[in-house]
């Protein structure tokens, strides 16, 4: 709308143009103007074919909108347009058509009539309304429309209804003559319950108890016990956790920095909670953007609920690559919206410009990570807490010890290489640009900072007859052309007791007869080593005697030497806040093993206090400037925080609370909000029925569109809304449905007229995915530890945990290859669904992997099964614990004959175990009808 | 900006679960069959099911499969496909100009140790470290004007893989493996092949994104020597193949009565289908990876270091229908020369030119040099000046190279590249790619080209964008095409 005003401003203040073009002025567009777009310029500006740099020439608002730099054209200004300034070919960087393809003259002449003119155009080339476009999204587009309690339809066959769901369901299939599939036996309903909210298969006694009980609220019975188990957070929680990304890990990180998450699984753990619990959704939510912005009181265990932001990958620690994360998972993950895209422009298919991810990215860039995490229970005093203090002080101690040795380690190098320092100061004192002092440093090999010490210290001794350096610096004014000549003199006069000078140096050197100052600087390293390793031995002589340690040497030559060293202005003695900052990449990647070490604890150790991986508003909240191109180097305007525009009524309400980011949750956990409910009633419906009502579930964009069920989506979201977000009330709605309950084969004129099920005219068939596949293994073998919560475990090294797969560590960096091949959740992205892949490696698992033979072996051990008297009744209890049905006779004959042929002492396993393995592999168990 | 956008999308050719419940109502359960069994002749016929089935690319194209060859590390390219004489003119002497920045401090211009040579009739020079490449040289591709982003591995790698240096996005294996399926169902399609443990990045470099986690690369660490340690679960130890038969007999008749008792559901038969590809796999790649038996001739001909064992087995795969097959030099970094660049690159490319120069040979020998798009190269080249020490960083030696995207060199040969041919140049040190400079994007648009792709056209709809290898950039280099 704004655009198109600024037009009209222009149109009016432009006399020539005419503000609504006559009907000779429209055929001259079309007959003249529209073939050179369509010749020259459609390829790749239009709809059809390419919006190059965001420009559509084949639509006249569009047209008139212009590109991603603004409007092309200036109705009645040619010389103003950009349009013709591009075919007019005067600006090298501006050519259009591209690649010297100009324009004839007359065609160019002819657009610039028609701009002259007032760029008239038909009323409306393109009959679909712009969807990119704010106003026009915000009042056209489906999704965007707040959400309206539709009415129940009226449905003949009413006797089949058993939730309002179904009169939406059986309207549409009145409407298209079709039936619903019959409803399904008892054994399939209960086995599709409790894989559905469980996760997990029925026990043989709870299918039987369910198969006996007459009672007509048998099956409501059922879905409340497994509504009510704490298993069933373990499964809707997973659910929600592809969605959040979660992974334990934070990716690839350079110079040896811990991996780790430390208290990830808190994250988890709040989620299973809070899904049992069926804590309502809108806080589900807001704590989950903003639990540090609540009035939490005395319980902060919601503060873990802030993984949802913080969990995501790293990034090399690169801080937008981390906020463009944490804006995709909260836009996408509960608007299905994808607002990332607008991190470099405008959205190319979304009405989301790119000042609404700024105006998100302030937010997040006005809230850190706190330095010390915040404890989820009040700290209380035990002796294992008390154990990992002491185990935390003494890997501080051993990190102190390390950094000590490396800073001592660095000094003695120092010490040992006065020569090289001395080379190097000389030719550094006659450099002229100053700016490759480095590089000389550099190819001297001696390092720049050390360097400039001793020029520093140099610059004294240089001035006089300095006793030590004295000689040396006599020796660099040589001029070199032939230096044994030139040393005679000072050979002769340091041999001649000459006054001033310190003996030592004075013998050495002539001792040494040097041919180069090279030789000299020799002289002067190795006097400088042996004086070192002399102090060294005389303090170690010391140590060892158990006397003082000696402050000086005792010959006052010696000493004068050793204070060069040692002095504390010496530019070898290095203080350690110098010396940390010279070599810290060395003292933080060598102490890093240890930094861990203590990270680690986090995870090993009993004692350690669990905390939440919380997020806090900065103290100085600001705005983030557009970054042109997603490049933060090149700047634009400064976008206040806010909400984004398409979602905002009129004017977005800016966001001044802190960072923002309790405004941003309360507005996407609102009821006027018209994606977030949306979007979650239709991820339920996607876990229940195997597909979505909306099948993009992370896009509810303007490209896609409205649902064919639109009403029925829009009665659950308001329904939900209405019952205070309660997931379990929602479940309630859609699984006490007769829909839900209908059997799993099509009828043939069902599948003829709805092949691909989108008036769910019967169940969708599911197959087990990584966890219920894992767990229901544990589940046969007996050997699932129930226990709810608590830290990640690794699940494909031996001995394998017998947790559930929830509980299993997700290192998002090398994702253990079991994970990829049951098409496990992207660690690194908001999911919108699982894929479901049949590829021979999951064969292979389930054939080879040592982890499914134990479950065969200790299936057979059984109680039920060890212990049955007779081969056939180890047969039918197999089949009720694994298939959740009683064997027939001939199935019981089959195995026999297969016990039968299998020889007893050949391998490791027994017949039974063989037989047992393949149960496990078997389409009953893997699919659920 | 061009950008991907209401396009026919790939995916959609995907059979969908629902698909599946539809197509087996019209009996193509069986096609199904045929299609997982990878028979060719069926493969055109229907539509793509499961997602390593063949596909045909597009438009018609030379090469059929790929072996990239990673120097990872970043491959000095003066030193041994880009002669610079100018370096040994000013040896030890600031260059003329100022270094370019990048990620440590150089000095002064730094000539090459190694000798270069002419050969071949198209007399392209090559240095001494690479003899053994260098007697093909007419049918390789030097790209002497490649360049990247930035002058760090990680980035680079991800940048040269993946075709971006940040965010996670599928690897062209993944991608390759999407838009081809693979031709030999009882191996992995795309295969990475790296001694020792991970290279920088680790499986990031051979990673699927939000391509189904199929498509990732299936890593085997060829520094192990037993089967069992190659490939995950491929050998039971409990039982022998006959009594897995009999078991997979088993329970072929316990899916077939479960099948006979509800609607036709394709997937039921595609899962049966795998089981049977499982079992033959066992064998298969005991059988692909299993170097003795090749003849000895052929084996000395690679060589025996695990260079020579490793590209032997890339090659044992490729002839088995393997479409992608990578194979990095070994965990880290180990083209790195910081330091000692004479000794470091003088080992490296002892240890791989001889098996190089072998497969190269070798396929020609086969015929199957024509469709197999071999790539060598790093995720950038070195510095033609001599880096200056770094605490902590370097050993200071002041004899090895820094990291250099400006400028770099890669060889492609076979599948369809001009051979004999040398397209672009870096300026007169070998710093900065000046002549038809090649950019990472421009090199992926090329192979995708090569393989019948146009990369604007190979996308995946995901978060809301048609998302591609090359981004939004790329553009073909039609003179390294024949």
């Amino acid at each position: 709308m704004k655009r198109w005003a600024f037009c009209l401003i222009l149109a009016a203040a432009t006399p020539l143009v005419a503000v609504e073009p006559t009907a000779e002025q429209i055929e001259f567009f079309e007959a003249k103007i529209r073939p050179v777009f369509a010749d020259n310029c459609y390829s790749c500006h239009s709809a059809a074919q390419k919006i190059k740099g965001g420009l559509r020439l084949d639509a006249s608002a569009a047209l008139l909108k212009g590109g991603e730099n603004g409007p092309v054209i200036v109705p009645g200004d040619p010389d103003a347009s950009v349009l013709i300034k591009a075919v007019r070919y005067t600006d090298a960087d501006l050519q259009m058509p591209p690649k010297n393809k100009k324009l004839p003259a007359e065609k160019i002449a002819l657009l610039e009539a028609w701009v002259k003119m007032g760029a008239p155009l038909p009323k409306d080339v393109d009959v679909k309304p712009l969807l990119t476009e704010v106003s026009v999204a915000r009042t056209q587009h489906w999704a965007f429309q707040t959400v309206q309690k539709p009415a129940v339809p009226k449905v003949k066959k009413s006797s089949w209804v058993q939730t309002p769901v179904d009169n939406f369901i059986l309207a549409k299939l009145e409407e298209k003559k079709l039936k619903p599939a019959p409803q399904a036996d008892r054994r399939t309903l209960i086995r599709r319950l409790n894989y559905n909210l469980l996760g997990l298969p029925p026990t043989p006694e709870e299918v039987i108890a369910f198969e006996r009980d007459k009672s007509p609220d048998a099956y409501a019975k059922v879905v409340d016990r497994l509504l009510a188990s704490p298993h069933y957070g373990e499964r809707w929680g997973r659910h929600w956790l592809d969605v959040a990304r979660y992974a334990d890990t934070k990716g690839y990180l350079a110079g040896g920095e811990e991996r780790r998450y430390k208290f990830s699984y808190t994250y988890r753990d709040y989620v299973i909670r809070a899904f049992n619990e069926d804590k309502s959704y809108d806080q589900f939510l807001i704590e989950q953007i903003a639990a540090d912005r609540l009035p939490l009181g005395e319980d902060k265990s919601s503060l873990a609920a802030l993984g949802f932001l913080t969990l995501g990958r790293r990034f090399l620690n690169n801080p937008n690559d981390i906020i463009d994360d944490r804006i995709d998972v909260v836009t996408r993950g509960t608007m299905g919206l994808t607002v990332t895209c607008a991190r470099c422009h405008d959205h190319k298919f979304e009405p989301i410009p790119t000042e609404d991810y700024y105006a998100l990215h302030g937010i997040f860039d006005s809230s850190e990570e706190p330095g010390e995490l915040p404890l989820l229970k009040p700290l209380t005093d035990s002796p294992q807490y008390q154990d990992y203090l002491k185990e935390v002080a003494k890997i501080n101690k051993e990190i102190g010890e390390f950094e000590e040795k490396e800073i001592e380690k660095f000094r003695a190098d120092l010490r040992k290489n006065v020569g090289d320092y001395l080379i190097a100061a000389n030719e550094a004192s006659k450099l002229e640009d100053q700016s490759k002092f480095d590089d000389l440093a550099g190819n001297q090999k001696v390092l720049p900072v050390i360097l400039r010490r001793w020029m520093t210290v140099l610059t004294e001794p240089q001035k006089q007859s300095d006793p030590i350096l004295g000689p040396w610096f006599e020796c660099t004014r040589f001029s070199g052309t032939n230096f044994t000549v030139e040393v005679k003199p000072l050979l002769d006069r340091l041999a001649s007791d000459s006054p001033g000078a310190n003996l030592v140096v004075a013998k050495a050197i002539v001792e040494k007869k040097p041919e180069s100052l090279k030789q000299v600087a020799e002289v002067y390293e190795q006097l400088f080593q042996n004086i070192d390793a002399e102090w060294a031995e005389a303090q170690k002589n010391a140590a060892k005697e158990k006397q003082a340690t000696p402050v000086s040497l005792t010959d006052t030559n010696r000493e004068a030497l050793r204070l060069v060293l040692y002095a504390e202005k010496s530019p070898v003695n290095v203080p350690d806040s110098e010396v940390r900052k010279i070599h810290a990449r060395r003292l933080g990647e060598g102490a890093a093993p240890l930094r861990n070490k203590i990270e680690a604890l986090s995870w090993t150790h009993p004692g350690v206090p669990t905390r939440a991986m919380a997020m806090a508003d900065r103290p100085n909240p600001h705005n983030s400037p557009v970054f042109k191109r997603g490049n933060p180097g090149n700047r634009g305007a400064e976008v206040p925080r806010r909400f984004l525009e398409v979602l905002s009524t009129e004017q977005p309400m800016l966001f001044t609370n802190g960072s923002g980011r309790l405004e941003l949750a309360r507005a996407i956990a609102s009821t006027n909000n018209p994606l977030t409910a949306r979007v979650y009633v239709n991820r339920v419906w996607l876990q229940h029925f195997g597909a979505g009502l909306v099948s993009t579930p992370g896009d509810f964009g303007v490209r896609t569109e409205a649902p064919l069920q639109h009403d029925l989506l829009d009665y659950l979201a308001a329904t939900f809304m209405e019952n205070g977000w309660s997931t379990k009330k929602l479940h309630r709605l859609i699984v006490l449905s007769a829909t839900y309950q209908q059997s799993s084969d099509a009828s043939p004129k069902n599948l003829a007229a709805d092949p691909e099920n989108r008036y769910f005219d019967h169940m969708n068939r599911r197959r087990l995915d990584f966890e219920s596949l894992r767990d229901t293994l544990l589940a046969a073998s007996g050997k699932l530890d129930p226990q709810v919560g608590g830290l990640p475990v690794d699940l494909v090294t031996e001995p394998f945990p017998t947790r559930r797969t929830i509980y299993g560590l997700i290192d998002r960096q090398n994702l253990p290859g079991v994970f990829r091949t049951f098409d496990f959740a992207n660690p690194d992205t908001s999911n919108q669904g699982r894929f479901f892949t049949t590829v021979p490696q999951q064969a292979l698992f389930l054939m080879n992997s040592p982890f499914v033979i134990q479950q065969a072996q200790q299936l057979v051990k059984r109680d039920g099964i060890a212990r049955a008297k007779t081969q056939k009744d180890k047969i039918e209890a197999m089949y009720q614990l694994l298939w959740q049905r009683p064997a027939e006779t001939s199935e019981v004959r089959q195995a026999e004959k297969f016990l039968a042929l299998q020889p007893t002492a050949t391998t490791s396993l027994s017949p039974l175990e063989k037989y047992a393995q393949v149960l496990l592999l078997s389409n009953e168990l893997m699919f659920v009808d | 900006m061009p950008a991907p956008h209401h396009q026919p999308r790939l995916e959609d050719r995907f059979l969908t679960r629902r698909d599946f419940l539809c197509r087996c109502g019209m009996g193509f359960g069986m096609l199904g069959l045929a299609q997982l069994l990878g028979s060719s002749l069926l493969a055109d016929e229907v539509t793509n099911n499961t997602p390593l089935a063949p596909r045909s690319p597009p438009f018609p194209s030379q090469a059929k499969r790929i072996i990239h060859i990673f120097a990872n590390g970043g491959p000095s390219h003066i030193d041994t496909f880009d002669p610079k004489p100018m370096l040994a003119k000013l040896h030890g002497q600031p260059l003329p100009m100022d270094n370019l920045k990048t990620e440590r401090k150089t000095g002064a211009a730094f000539q090459s140790p190694f000798k270069f040579k002419k050969y071949g009739q198209s007399g392209i020079e090559v240095s001494d470290l690479f003899p053994h490449v260098a007697e093909s040289i007419d049918d390789i591709c030097v790209i002497r004007s490649m360049h990247a982003d930035v002058p760090n591995h990680e980035p680079s790698l991800l940048l040269m893989n993946c075709g971006e240096s940040r965010q996670p996005r599928p690897s062209m294996g993944s991608w390759i493996t999407y838009g081809l399926g693979t031709e030999n169902q009882n191996l992995p399609g795309f295969i990475t092949l790296c001694p020792g443990g991970y290279p920088i990045q680790e499986s990031q470099n051979w990673q699927s994104a939000f391509l189904p986690g199929i498509y990732q690369g299936t890593y085997i660490n060829t520094a192990n020597k037993e089967i069992e340690k190659l490939i995950e679960n491929i050998k039971n130890k409990s039982v022998s193949l006959d009594e897995q038969r009999q078991q997979l007999d088993l329970l072929k008749s316990f899916n077939e009565q479960h099948a006979k008792r509800r609607a036709a559901d394709a997937r039921f038969e595609a899962r049966v289908q795998s089981f049977e590809l499982a079992y033959r796999m066992q064998m298969d790649a005991t059988d692909a990876f299993d170097i003795s038996r090749e003849p000895e001739s052929v084996r000395k001909m690679y060589g025996d270091g695990t260079q020579g064992r490793q590209i032997l087995i890339a090659r044992r795969l490729l002839e088995r229908g393997v479409r992608f097959v990578q194979v990095w030099h070994g965990d880290g970094q180990p083209w790195d020369s910081h330091d000692d660049l004479e000794e470091g690159h003088g080992r490296l490319a002892r240890e791989s030119d001889q098996p190089i120069g072998a497969l190269l040979k070798d396929l020609k020998q086969r015929g199957m040099l024509d469709d197999t798009l071999v790539i060598w190269g790093g995720e950038f080249g070195r510095t033609p000046t001599v880096e200056l020490p770094t605490p902590g960083a370097n050993a200071g030696k002041v004899n090895g190279r820094d990291h250099n995207h400006y400028g770099f060199s890669m060889w492609m040969a076979g599948g369809g590249v001009r051979g004999g041919y040398v397209h672009g140049a870096t300026d007169e040190f070998g710093f900065k790619a000046v002549d038809k400079p090649v950019h990472v994007h421009d090199l992926h648009a090329t192979i995708l080209q090569l393989l019948g792709f146009d990369h604007t056209k190979l996308t995946f709809r995901h978060a809301g964008r048609d998302y591609r290898l090359t981004d939004v950039y790329g553009n073909v280099v039609k003179e390294l095409i024949a």
